[in-house]
């Protein structure tokens, strides 16, 4: 007998029985009507590998393992078959693609990818940057071309390519601090970044369709540059809303049809900005724990719904605590109109304990049917 | 020797170039200051010092982001540098030491590098170890500098998990030392459960925690 007020009486055996296929949910979900039940996403790459045997390095330099490993463990887990192509540089993108160098995890407490050489070290470095013409050759994406191919042998949403916002990239690229100072001492400058980073962003996005088709690719898109927690919404406004809008409406007249944004950090002051960015038809629209699910339905009222459990405390909470957390966020996505996919705000913390995000699971089944 | 009058006139033109981020005019203020006689400790604390805390109030409530708050850090070593010279030594009482480093695993320095520049507005000696900073390496620096705070930062949920254990290995070392924790995971509650003295959420926020967080210790 399952208790909706005390998680440890239920077992697995407890499950309740899903009447839709996993495709038939996600088509659900695509179509803007109520699933049986809310899916989980697996926002989880380093959990996955280490769940599965493997290191966090090996999900970003080994990309059948960081597939593998994502799928697996969404399998374990019961989350919807899902995987991302995070294997490569992720954050640090497109740094080696216009000559820098990338350092990735090793370590116990090393969780992503970081920068080791910045392409600009110089502000005149910046008139030299220009879009590589050999882009399938260069850089980590050879490793990104084989990930998406890879994962396209499996079903389920197929998260590819990885987009971060030009100025995402141009942290990156230039590193943050440097371009926080030139936006407003040589904001022509950073507008010459972000408009060589946009298209390079275009770039990379068309060779994927060119590649694979966009039928059933969701190319993620968003970052935590952009955030509030660095930039100010009128610095958003000038530097990082006219480049995104292009690049999605680029990516729209390719023929991707969603976009798996993710609003990562504090963005609430820039939400009215995102909210006139072309996310898709319907779009996927990630939060973390800072905006909150009545903030996304207001401003994506046609799109799906994405989040919020904080990272931190499925890390540090107890299970009861992570399992109450969940309840509530499940009870109040299940009322947005758009559709709700539950999951962490950002990435599920590596080494979170596994019952913890067991109990995340446990949720759906007792709070998460439609 | 200058005026009282032009002494203020000085100060406040200090105070306003850092808090408007203006580099060049807190350059030409910071000489003139040297050059018509007033005392540079004076103009540091009442101009440089004093506008960094208005800036930590603005990035605080909202009103500056990273971007201005680096600019007005730039203002700030503008005027340290040609005023630090001409501070008198032994005036003031010892300062305080901080020990600043992102723990091992992280390569995130933003958020350290603004709570650096705000120790180091206030007037503590900074210790900064950088990013990435090996665990024991936090404990070596506190047996060289005997600093009264150490200040640890970590983005990544993954890197937040080395602060327990360095927190450990430091009271292990020097139980009197009092040590921060900050970052985007952390939590007051999750700065106590780790054993830390004290937590900031922002760097506007960090010398006032570590300077009442310091109150706590002694008692």
């Amino acid at each position: 007998m399952v208790s909706e007020n005390n998680y440890e009486t239920t077992t697995f055996r407890a499950m309740k029985k899903d009447r839709l296929t996993d495709d038939e949910r996600i088509e659900a979900l695509w179509a803007r009507q109520k699933p049986d039940r809310v899916p989980i996403f697996p926002f989880a790459g380093g959990f996955a590998s280490l769940n599965v045997g493997y290191s966090i390095n090996d999900i970003y330099t080994d990309y059948k393992k960081c597939i593998d490993a994502q799928r697996w463990t969404s399998d374990q887990y019961g989350w919807m078959p899902a995987t991302m192509c995070i294997v490569g540089p992720l954050s640090a993108s497109p740094v080696e693609e216009f000559g820098g160098e990338v350092t990735y995890p090793t370590g116990e407490y090393a969780q992503a990818p970081g920068v080791a050489r910045r392409p600009v070290e110089k502000d005149e470095d910046i008139l030299n940057l220009q879009v590589p013409d050999n882009l399938e050759n260069i850089g980590s994406i050879p490793l990104t071309l084989k990930a998406t191919a890879y994962q396209l042998q499996f079903g389920g949403v197929v998260v590819s390519p990885i987009l971060a916002t030009p100025m995402d990239a141009a942290g990156a690229v230039v590193g943050v601090e440097k371009t926080c100072k030139l936006m407003i001492k040589k904001p022509e400058l950073v507008h010459k970044v972000l408009r060589v980073l946009t298209d390079f962003r275009i770039a990379h996005a068309k060779l994927w369709a060119d590649k694979f088709g966009t039928d059933r690719l969701v190319p993620l898109v968003g970052g935590p540059t952009s955030s509030n927690q660095i930039i100010s919404p009128k610095q958003f406004k000038e530097f990082v809303l006219p480049y995104v809008k292009e690049m999605h409406d680029k990516l729209r007249e390719m023929g991707y049809k969603h976009m798996l944004f993710h609003a990562c950090g504090e963005q609430n002051a820039n939400m009215p900005f995102w909210a006139d960015v072309n996310m898709g038809d319907p779009g996927i629209i990630s939060v973390g724990h800072e905006i909150s699910l009545e903030t996304v339905a207001k401003h994506f009222p046609d799109d799906i719904a994405f989040g919020n459990l904080e990272p931190a405390k499925i890390q540090t909470e107890t299970p009861e605590q992570v399992y109450n957390a969940s309840k509530e966020i499940i009870l109040k996505g299940k009322t947005i109109p758009g559709g709700f996919i539950f999951s962490s705000g950002c990435e599920m913390p590596p080494k979170a304990p596994a019952y913890n995000l067991w109990m995340m699971t446990k949720a759906i089944n007792d709070f998460g049917w439609y | 020797m200058a005026t009282e009058e032009r002494t203020q006139e000085l100060v406040r033109g200090l105070y306003d170039a850092v808090v408007q981020m203006d580099e060049d005019t807190v350059s030409e203020l910071s000489k003139a200051v040297v050059e018509e006689g007033v005392d540079a400790y004076y103009a540091v604390m009442h101009g440089l010092t004093a506008a960094m805390d208005k800036v930590g109030e603005l990035y605080s409530s909202g009103e500056y982001f990273v971007p201005e708050l680096l600019l007005s850090a730039d203002a700030l070593y503008a005027g340290l540098n040609v005023l630090r010279p001409h501070i008198k030594l032994g005036r003031d009482e010892k300062k305080k030491q901080v020990i600043i480093g992102t723990v091992e695993g992280d390569i995130h320095d933003i958020g350290k590098n603004l709570v650096r520049i705000m120790f180091e507005a206030a007037g503590w000696v900074v210790h900064d170890m950088g990013k990435d900073v090996t665990l024991s390496k936090f404990v070596e620096e506190q047996t060289r500098t005997h600093s009264d705070v150490i200040a640890l930062s970590a983005l990544m949920t993954t890197s937040m998990t080395a602060m327990p254990k360095v927190i450990a290995m430091i009271k292990a070392e020097d139980p009197g030392v009092a040590v921060m924790v900050g970052g985007a995971p952390l939590t007051r509650d999750i700065a106590i459960h780790y054993g830390a003295d004290g937590y900031a959420d922002n760097a506007g926020e960090a010398v006032r925690e570590a300077n009442e967080m310091l109150e706590r210790v002694k008692k």
